[in-house]
């Protein structure tokens, strides 16, 4: 049997959660993609954030659907809507005419592209893997990889969200300047 | 019964939607929202994946990926902004700032 078709989950329970979980997960993307009222997409984009810490929650990582729902539902989607708010964006974006096809064209390219891989290679190059032992996501596991092999990638990362911090202040700077001449 | 498999095609199936939703929407915001469609598409993979194989490593690389992400939305809202103080719209197809 190859890795692929591992049972991750086969309790009655986990499979209706998961089936609930991907439908509402698909459902919530497509509104966020053809909504027309910017701030209505970023409420759907924040249920989209819940419902994949419940997928999360399903792959056995705890830690990580907990961050999901502080980070990206609670202060990046604040971040955007602070930004929807501050520049009133209204209006009907959606791309009419030639351009839709051939941007839908493109997306179905790639998903019959990475479908093919998913279904196709991933078995060829993944078999003899182990079964899945879970306990992975839990906050011990995780910050025992994280301080210990991965320290330098953490560091790392706080250098990154430093920079990214001197930038907001550097590009607020420029604004407040420009907005005095 | 639930297989790597299934999660697999969610997470293309995610991915594919978002990079829609870059290709089709004009005004920068909702464009950012479908890079994080994507982005979290991704990390739905590598959670399954870990999971799979029992490697903590994947996790770790999520957390990258979230740290990453909440990075780029700070400093490209902030581009937003400057951009629609600059050329007074967001609308990315009517944007001619570089062409000098």
């Amino acid at each position: 049997m190859s890795a692929l078709h591992q049972t991750i989950s086969s309790v009655p329970l986990a499979v209706v959660v998961f089936w609930v979980a991907a439908v509402l997960a698909v459902a919530s993307a497509v509104l966020v993609v053809i909504g027309k009222n910017p701030v209505v997409c970023a409420v759907w984009l924040i249920f989209h954030f819940f419902v994949l810490a419940v997928l999360y929650l399903l792959l056995g990582s705890s830690f990580l659907a907990a961050v999901q729902v502080l980070v990206y539902a609670g202060a990046v989607m604040v971040l955007f809507l602070f930004v929807l708010m501050f520049l009133r964006v209204r209006t009907v974006v959606l791309e009419g005419g030639t351009h839709a096809f051939w941007a839908l064209l493109a997306a179905s390219f790639v998903l019959v592209a990475l479908g093919a891989f998913a279904i196709k290679l991933i078995p060829r190059v993944q078999n003899g893997v182990d079964g899945c032992p879970g306990g992975v996501g839990t906050l011990m596991s995780i910050s025992r990889e994280l301080l210990s092999r991965n320290l330098f990638a953490f560091e790392l990362i706080s250098a990154i969200l430093l920079a990214a911090v001197v930038g907001g202040v550097v590009i607020a700077k420029v604004m407040s300047k420009e907005g005095e001449e | 019964m639930i297989t790597l498999y299934h999660f697999l095609v969610l997470s293309v199936v995610l991915f594919c939607i978002g990079g829609a939703g870059v290709l089709l929407r004009r005004d920068a915001v909702t464009l950012f929202m479908g890079i994080e469609l994507m982005l979290n598409s991704v990390n739905l993979a590598f959670l399954a994946f870990s999971r799979l194989h029992g490697n903590a490593v994947g996790q770790i690389f999520v957390l990258m990926v979230i740290a990453v992400a909440a990075a780029e939305a700070a400093v490209g809202l902030a581009l937003i902004i400057l951009l629609k103080r600059k050329a007074g719209t967001v609308d990315v197809s009517g944007i001619r700032l570089l062409r000098g």
